[in-house]
């Protein structure tokens, strides 16, 4: 499921005509073409940019995927549409957007409540809580600060914060589920 | 008289009407784009970087034709545009589509004809089309029927292909660029008989228009989509290409080098990093 995410960033990032029909822009979602708040995660910009998102989504997702597969298939469904609407009626004033990372903020929550769990080590599950609250701490602090350039695309952290609650949320109902059954 | 001197002539005759049955006819309408955007004798200017202002004014017109061809009617070109304006004109993007006719494109009118036209309707950016319609006729074998008087009128002995080709290019004026383009083409067969050739021709070319123009119009909404992700990089057409900035009618960019985008940093890949070594360094453990 990693490997089908990431083999479809690279093609959408490659391929002009793909990245065309995949990238949100909030005209062409206005003229109906709602499956870009899913497929606009899928493209990027530049080689740098793709590496960076893309080789995020491949760590984390293979470390998703080896515990749960559902829980991946789930996370990055929700996570890819929550971030897309979120963007849409959060900024108006945004008219196109692209790029992987709020998808690849779900999974590192994600990955960062799995590593919380009552059987990892205690030193482990500290760290995955203090790395988590950080990364909260931080895309809340970029929220709220001036727009940062990376990669040649300026930065739009309402999708981080927007991905790492929807993977905090779906992660820790998934873990609840879990408890219940057993 | 003569046995031998009338089947001669007979003969003759004969070979005669044979050659007229089994003949084929070709006949050719085109224009072109290239010979209006840069008539004999003017230097072609590279293209300057684009700045585009959402949403645009864009014109519709014909490339005046260049040479003594079969003219396609006005009226129809008319028509042809106002559909694949039709097509267009809905999308957000889209300000307005205004329908030139070809009389307002001087035959080696050139960028500065374009020019006029930007001042007179306000548009931002034309779409130049240009067509290449050949119809083929050829005679088969059933054509030696027209031979009788009846057979002209009630065999079809004529075998018609009509081919034609629709071209469209979009320019963005102030700097001469050729941001993308996309052609429709249809391949048309027909029989008819000898009495009916010429409404059955007039029939092809005009349904020849019509598909090419479907495919044209499918054409070029992927050719918008290449162009709309190919501007994500910054340039119209790739590397050594003009740069392409385009903007909200506010003066916000949307797009060019930057355009709004979800990117991991280096913060970013450090909290990446150090979840994965601790899951490694947690798992060496458990083992």
């Amino acid at each position: 499921m990693t490997a089908a995410f990431v083999a479809g960033g690279v093609v959408a990032s490659v391929s002009p005509v793909a990245a065309g029909l995949c990238l949100y822009d909030r005209a062409a979602v206005a003229d109906g073409d709602g499956w870009r708040l899913l497929s606009a995660h899928l493209v990027h910009s530049s080689g740098r940019m793709a590496a960076w998102d893309l080789g995020a989504i491949a760590l984390l997702g293979w470390k998703l995927e080896h515990g749960s597969r559902t829980l991946l298939v789930v996370l990055l469904g929700v996570s890819a549409l929550g971030v897309g609407l979120t963007v849409h009626h959060l900024l108006p004033e945004l008219a196109r957007f692209h790029g992987a990372s709020g998808v690849a903020s779900a999974l590192f929550a994600a990955v960062a409540v799995d590593m919380a769990r009552a059987d990892h080590p205690p030193r482990v599950r500290f760290v995955a809580r203090l790395a988590l609250l950080a990364f909260l701490g931080k895309t809340v602090w970029e929220v709220g600060s001036e727009r940062a350039v990376f990669a040649g695309v300026e930065v739009v952290p309402v999708a981080h914060l927007a991905g790492a609650v929807i993977g905090l949320a779906v992660a820790l109902l998934g873990r609840a589920r879990v408890n219940r059954v057993s | 008289m003569n046995g031998p001197r009338t089947g001669g002539i007979l003969a003759i005759l004969v070979f005669a009407t044979l050659c007229g049955c089994y003949g084929t006819s070709t006949s050719r309408r085109s224009t072109g784009v290239l010979d209006f955007l840069y008539p004999e004798g003017s230097a072609a200017a590279p293209a300057e970087d684009v700045a585009l202002t959402l949403p645009v004014r864009v014109g519709m017109a014909f490339a005046p034709r260049g040479t003594m061809y079969n003219d396609y009617p006005e009226a129809s070109k008319v028509e042809l545009l106002e559909r694949i304006g039709a097509a267009f004109e809905k999308k957000s993007f889209i300000e307005s589509v205004e329908i030139l006719p070809s009389h307002y494109l001087q035959e080696t009118g050139g960028y500065d004809n374009l020019d006029q036209l930007r001042s007179a309707f306000g548009i931002d950016l034309v779409v130049l089309l240009s067509y290449d319609q050949t119809q083929l006729t050829k005679s088969n074998n059933w054509s030696i029927t027209y031979l009788t008087v009846v057979g002209a009128y009630l065999v079809e002995g004529d075998e018609n292909t009509t081919l034609t080709l629709l071209d469209a290019v979009v320019v963005d004026i102030p700097s001469r660029a050729l941001l993308f383009r996309a052609a429709g083409t249809s391949k048309i067969e027909d029989q008819t008989t000898a009495a009916g050739a010429a409404r059955s021709m007039q029939e092809t070319s005009q349904r020849g228009f019509d598909d090419a123009t479907e495919k044209l119009i499918e054409q070029l909404d992927l050719a918008l989509a290449e162009f709309s992700g190919q501007a994500l990089q910054g340039t119209v057409r790739g590397m050594g290409t003009p740069e392409i900035t385009i903007n909200s009618e506010d003066g916000v960019v949307i797009d060019g080098n930057y355009g709004g985008g979800g990117a991991f940093g280096l913060a970013e890949g450090g909290f990446v990093a150090l979840l994965v070594a601790l899951g490694v360094l947690g798992r060496r453990r458990d083992d």
